[in-house]
């Protein structure tokens, strides 16, 4: 299992609190970014999801266009 | 669908509970989940589908959320102390019903309450319409007392106490 995988599935299934745990979880932003793209807001993934990107902010490489 | 978009009436505010006498209260994540989920526990005259939950016939709501606590420090040379908000505990619901001693979800809580150690999930469901917004948490129920004075109808009183970081928000 991915290293999201295992976040997700340990936060979806937890009784604890969820801000505490994500705090400590440690995953690629790019792949929390883009997995919330794809899965539905309205279920526990979504609720983890939402709580992982909370704890690792995804910010774009993409270059910006200077100001001139 | 959205939630409701104005201030809402005390009265749209209703209880429901997950049935059943051992029953699988719903993850942290799931509580602030509604399809599926918190919708099983809240039954149809509140949007929900009621598959999993029953109503608790209670005089009203009572006030729920989190409880107050803080920490004072006094800051030297500054006109005003500071106060940060330190742990709190979820606040406890005392509520009052009438008492039907055939009623099946009063039964589940006088049972719950004998137990001790049953943790349920509840949801405070309040309506607009076609949109629903609700508060679901997990809790245990402690005091159960039923007063059966001659002046009038018997009432039992019982007390929810919601378990810590274990609620969530979701709406139709």
């Amino acid at each position: 299992m991915s290293t999201l995988e295992l976040a997700l599935e340990e936060l979806t299934t937890t009784y604890k609190d969820l801000d505490l745990i994500a705090r400590s979880l440690v995953v690629d932003p790019a792949e929390i970014a883009q997995a919330i793209l794809t899965t539905e807001e309205d279920s526990a993934e979504g609720v983890a999801l939402r709580i992982l990107a909370k704890y690792n902010p995804f910010v774009s490489s993409a270059k910006i266009k200077p100001l001139k | 669908m959205a939630a409701p978009a104005k201030i809402l009436p005390g009265f749209s505010a209703s209880l429901w509970m997950q049935t059943g006498a051992t029953p699988v209260a719903l993850s942290t994540a799931n509580l602030s989940v509604w399809t599926a989920q918190v919708a099983t526990i809240v039954g149809t005259a509140a949007n929900g589908t009621g598959a999993a939950g029953t109503q608790l016939s209670v005089e009203a709501v009572p006030a729920f959320g989190q409880d107050d606590a803080s920490a004072s420090f006094a800051v030297a040379g500054s006109r005003q102390s500071d106060k940060i908000p330190t742990q709190s505990a979820p606040t406890s619901l005392t509520i009052t019903a009438a008492w039907n001693p055939s009623d099946a979800a009063l039964l589940l809580i006088r049972g719950d309450s004998q137990s001790g150690v049953i943790d349920r999930t509840f949801a405070i469901a309040a309506v607009d319409g076609v949109s629903t917004i609700a508060y679901a948490f997990n809790g245990r129920v402690s005091q159960f007392q039923i007063d059966a004075q001659p002046g009038a109808e018997a009432k039992c009183t019982f007390s929810i106490h919601p378990r810590g970081n274990q609620y969530g928000w979701s709406n139709t």
